[in-house]
């Protein structure tokens, strides 16, 4: 035996790829598994596409076009509307489809947004009461508990109808109730991580903290979070339309799923379908993303991992 | 006991039979990287009250022919040849709810990590008393047993009581009896106060008490075979010498056959009487015990027997270059060949037989082809 | 070899506080290094052995201020670094390395090598730009023995003994003049190890190194140290050069340790378990002498009174009461013994194993 310290690759080494790539492509197969939840993806991705895409097709000043005459024929099947209006039209007359259309991005852009902030805020928050600790980290998981204690939609709608009426102020509201989840969850994962030897092993080599954090924690840590901001984006959608539902928040003609809902609640008898159509849209968004999560998640669960 | 292990007693030429032959073991598993081809014709036998140390280095095979042997293999897992015989049966033939039977009864099995095989919401007592009340009758002469100490007239035994049926105990001379069984396996694994650990839970104990829970509960059905798992691994020195010693009385006192699979080459000189190593998915050279270390003759062997520091104040380990090959792309032919020393070109050609080179040492090595002592 | 203490541990304590109650009040502690005192020489290999819940690893912790000691002192070159604010720990940070046990938790699995290498090579500040770097992690990794084109894979594409080859070139990244090895080899096969422990040797003659080596397993520190410090419960149990610990120990514990070796060799008679039971917990370690709840030898001044570790013999320390009147020999040297008998007899120079 050759007294050596030489060491041969094994042989063969699969394509060099990062380990986030390896890791992404591993999650798309595991997902592909679910049919259920290739369909929500499917049906995510369409609905997203339809709200970037579709606004360049619909006339920019529908919200105002108002035409009370054409709105007074809304009823469901009445010959007068025909197919320039293929979803019919909303009380004031304005064409559904291009409403919904724009409600979508409006719905779904806020939703992300508040979903954003929230994990910035969320992060920043979580990591430095996870990797610091001390008095500073008991003070952050306090404040925390106290958003956690009451229901969020409580919270929102005091905010809400606190600030002045406009979707800035849903969006401050809904954020301010989403970043305690994140903040408990990647606090959590930072303590995991902060036992880990190669935490040890960056110290001891003396590397900043504040670089250990952002650098190397945090990048490991946040999967988990990226699966809960999914599925928060079904439940944001739904305060929102529930806020806007309940007429916090924004006037009559914006068009917004929940707002749209409230309009058609008057007519419930005469034309359901001024709620229905904006009501499925509402579910169906929820639905999709929270198939996605549903799938993400169990993409993390180890039993299934190869 | 169970019915395989009375067909092996039973038998009067048992005892050239051995307890356990595997003969060319071949077991994949379908992963998402790939085919991982992990036994590729394992050979390998216990005989009665032999203890065989199975030796390897991770990713060998041996806790998947352990697994094997149990009919515990992951779903992923499938056997695509050989054949596991214990006494005259087939296992890899038997149905589940044959093998769960043979699991109690046959061939028992004790695992590296004592925490994750006892149920850690249940007392030792109440685990241990679940498997002893497995055996027919054996609570019975037991309570009869306690009757008779205690002074109290025994039941008739033939013709059955007032209405006619057979004596049955009652219920706290079940529990009596059933305790006093649990207490006496308890001692005969070295625990001391038997008594107060039939009432505890297993994380009031320490890792060697719960080894020793884990090993009275094996036992209690007196196995044909026992197999050892990385038992002492997670275990301090102290705390291993004294498994050992428990596992030398042990044999001395019931003529169990041990399957002890170990990394380490301290214990297989300490306990085990034969040596069978593993590399890669086979099993390359089994010798007695004195033989393999005095004389071995598989490269792989050697080298393994010249790396392992032996307390002697040697300068220098010699150590094997290269490392453990990736079982989806394994070597062709012999599947040591790219490490050894030796190799030539019919080592990458074909796989190495199983050849007899002395009485009782068998290599898996062309070097040795010559030798073959028997046909 | 120059004799100087290089490094020299007094009356280390580290108690983890255990807390209990709404106000988290403190209600005991685990006394998990409790009065260590030791001292490495400089170029030497120091061997820390001991069983779990000994606290060897807590003791290369507080040693590297991974962990800051309760009380005592670590004076590395003359300075107390056990007792330097951070700031000032910087520069002795440096000197300093660690190579973990688990060679799959020790690197970020999301850093390539040579981005690890890089990082510690700058915040440490051993190289001045991004051009040194690189040529430096060239050459370390070289020096492991690895190549250069593993230097943009990651760690999850290596097997586990190149994964501490390169946790060995983080460590060496900095040019410490001293490194702690926690078990380097524990998580690894028998063959990968000997290639790590023969790396290792080269690598502290080349590079004029000291070690810390703490790890349970027997066989392996003997080969690697020149002397040894055997613990139990947070104490030391003895300390002294390793051919005398190994044959001649003075300490009932070191004789019951060495004689549990299940050393590889069918030939070799077996000694009977001498200790019994378990070791106690660390919460609420015996009084006297920790040992004494386990020890054959033990009388009532062991319950009473702790046994100060002392010189029993010319540079063998042990802390028993009675260590001048135990004449102990271990199986190990009898069998070395008869090895030498064999190769005398033989007329061939007796192997090295």
């Amino acid at each position: 035996m050759r007294k050596g310290m030489d060491e041969t690759m094994p042989a063969p080494p699969p394509k060099r790829v990062s380990p986030m790539v390896a890791e992404v492509r591993y999650a798309l197969h595991l997902l592909t598994l679910n049919k259920l939840v290739l369909a929500g993806i499917g049906l995510a991705v369409g609905l997203t596409l339809l709200a970037i895409i579709g606004p360049f097709f619909v006339p920019a000043n529908t919200p105002n076009a108002i035409n009370f005459q054409l709105g007074s024929q809304s009823e469901l099947g009445n010959p007068n509307i025909g197919w320039a209006h293929p979803l019919g039209v909303d009380t004031y007359g304005r064409d559904t489809l291009s409403l919904i259309i724009l409600a979508l991005g409006l719905d779904m852009g806020a939703a992300g947004l508040v979903v954003g902030i929230g994990l910035v805020v969320g992060v920043l928050l979580g990591v430095t009461a996870g990797y610091i600790g001390g008095k500073i980290g008991e003070a952050i998981m306090r404040i925390t508990d106290i958003f956690l204690a009451l229901p969020l939609f409580i919270w929102a709608l005091a905010i809400a109808a606190v600030l002045t009426r406009s979707l800035n102020s849903l969006i401050i509201a809904l954020a301010t109730v989403s970043w305690p989840g994140y903040t408990r969850i990647i606090r959590g994962q930072v303590l995991v991580e902060k036992g880990k030897p190669y935490v040890e092993g960056l110290q001891a080599v003396g590397v900043a903290r504040w670089r250990i954090m952002l650098r190397h924690v945090v990048p490991n840590s946040i999967f988990p979070l990226l699966v809960q901001a999914t599925l928060d984006i079904g439940g944001v959608i739904l305060t929102l339309a529930a806020l806007t539902f309940l007429g916090v928040g924004l006037t009559p003609l914006v068009p917004e799923l929940g707002q749209m809902v409230s309009n058609g609640t008057t007519y419930i008898q005469i034309d359901p379908a001024l709620i229905t159509i904006p009501g499925l849209f509402i579910v169906a968004i929820s639905l999709s993303f929270n198939l996605v999560g549903d799938g993400l998640r169990d993409v993390l669960d180890p039993r299934l991992r190869r | 006991m169970g019915q395989a292990t009375e067909e092996v007693l039973s038998k009067k030429d048992n005892q050239a039979r051995p307890v356990l032959d595997i003969k060319g073991l071949m077991v994949d598993f379908t992963t998402y990287a790939g085919v991982v081809k992990a036994l590729d014709g394992v050979i390998l036998d216990v005989k009665k009250g032999e203890a065989l140390g199975l030796v390897g280095e991770s990713g060998c095979g041996k806790s998947v022919t352990a697994a094997t042997i149990e009919g515990l293999l992951p779903d992923n897992a499938h056997v695509v040849g050989g054949e596991v015989l214990l006494g005259e049966d087939d296992l890899l033939k038997k149905s589940k709810s044959d093998m769960r039977k043979i699991r109690v009864n046959d061939v028992a099995i004790v695992f590296q990590d004592p925490m994750t095989f006892l149920n850690p919401v249940l007392t030792i007592g109440t685990q241990l008393t679940e498997v002893i009340d497995m055996e027919e009758g054996i609570v019975d002469k037991e309570a009869l047993k306690v009757l008779e100490e205690e002074g109290k007239p025994k039941p008739p035994t033939t013709g059955g009581n007032a209405s006619g049926k057979p004596w049955k105990p009652t219920r706290s001379l079940r529990k009596k009896a059933l305790r006093r069984l649990a207490t006496q396996a308890l001692s005969k694994v070295g625990l001391p106060d038997p008594d107060r650990i039939f009432d505890e839970y297993p994380h009031e104990l320490s890792g060697g008490m719960r080894q020793r829970c884990m090993i009275a509960m094996a036992i209690a059905r007196n196995p044909v075979l026992f197999i050892a798992d990385e038992i002492t691994t997670a275990l301090d020195v102290t705390m291993q010498a004294q498994i050992l010693d428990l596992l030398r009385a042990l044999r001395r006192d019931f003529e169990s056959s041990i399957l002890i699979i170990t990394h380490d080459l301290g214990v297989v000189a300490s306990i085990c009487d034969k040596v069978s190593v593993m590399y890669a998915g086979s099993v390359v050279e089994t010798a007695d015990i004195r033989e393999i270390f005095a004389n071995p003759l598989h490269p792989y062997t050697q080298g393994l027997l010249k790396a392992v520091p032996k307390v002697m104040g040697e300068k220098e380990l010699d150590s094997i270059p290269g490392s453990v090959p990736d079982l989806i792309y394994p070597p062709a032919g012999c599947r040591f060949h790219p490490r050894c020393q030796y190799a030539w070109d019919l080592c990458a050609k074909e796989k190495p037989p199983h050849i007899e080179t002395a009485p009782r040492h068998w290599v898996e090595c062309h070097l040795y082809k010559e030798m073959k002592t028997s046909g | 070899m120059a004799d100087e203490e290089f490094l020299q541990v007094k009356d280390l304590r580290k108690w983890f506080p255990i807390t209990g109650g709404i106000l988290g009040r403190t209600r005991a502690h685990v006394k998990a290094v409790n009065d260590i005192t030791f001292s490495i020489r400089r170029g030497e290999t120091f061997g820390l052995v001991g069983e779990s819940g000994s606290g060897k690893s807590t003791v290369g912790r507080c040693i590297l201020r991974l962990l800051d000691p309760t009380s005592g002192s670590v004076m590395l070159d003359g300075v107390d670094i056990a007792n330097l604010k951070p700031k000032k720990l910087k520069p002795f940070r440096r000197k300093m390395q660690i190579v973990f046990q688990d060679p799959y938790a020790s690197l970020d699995p999301r850093q390539t090598v040579k981005g690890a290498l890089v990082e510690a090579m700058r915040s440490s500040g051993a190289v001045a730009d991004a051009e040194a770097a690189t040529r430096a992690a060239k050459e370390l990794i070289q020096r492991v023995g690895l190549n250069e084109d593993h230097l943009n894979r990651f760690p999850h594409e290596f097997s586990g003994g190149q994964r501490q080859r390169i946790a060995v070139a983080r460590a060496l990244a900095t040019n410490p003049e001293f490194v702690v090895l926690d078990e380097p080899t524990s998580f690894l096969d028998v063959s990968v190890q000997a290639q790590i422990l023969n790396l290792l040797k080269a690598l502290q003659k080349d590079l004029k190194l000291t070690y810390l080596f703490i790890s349970h397993n027997l066989s392996v520190v003997e080969h690697m140290s020149d002397r040894i410090g055997v613990m139990y419960l947070g104490k030391i149990m003895e300390i002294g050069n390793k051919k005398v610990v190994y044959r001649y120990p003075k300490h009932p514990y070191t004789n019951a340790l060495l004689n549990a070796i299940p050393i590889p060799d069918p030939t070799v008679p077996r000694v009977p378990a001498m200790l019994i039971g378990d070791v106690p917990s660390a919460l609420n370690p015996p009084s006297g002498c920790v040992f004494s709840t386990r020890c054959s030898y033990v009388k009532q001044i062991c319950h009473d009174k702790e046994p100060p570790l002392r010189e029993v013999a010319e540079d063998q320390f042990s802390a028993c009461h009675f260590s001048e009147e135990f004449s102990f020999e271990t199986v190990i040297s009898k069998v070395q013994q008869a090895e030498t008998k064999r190769g005398n007899a033989a007329g061939a120079p007796s192997s090295s194993g």
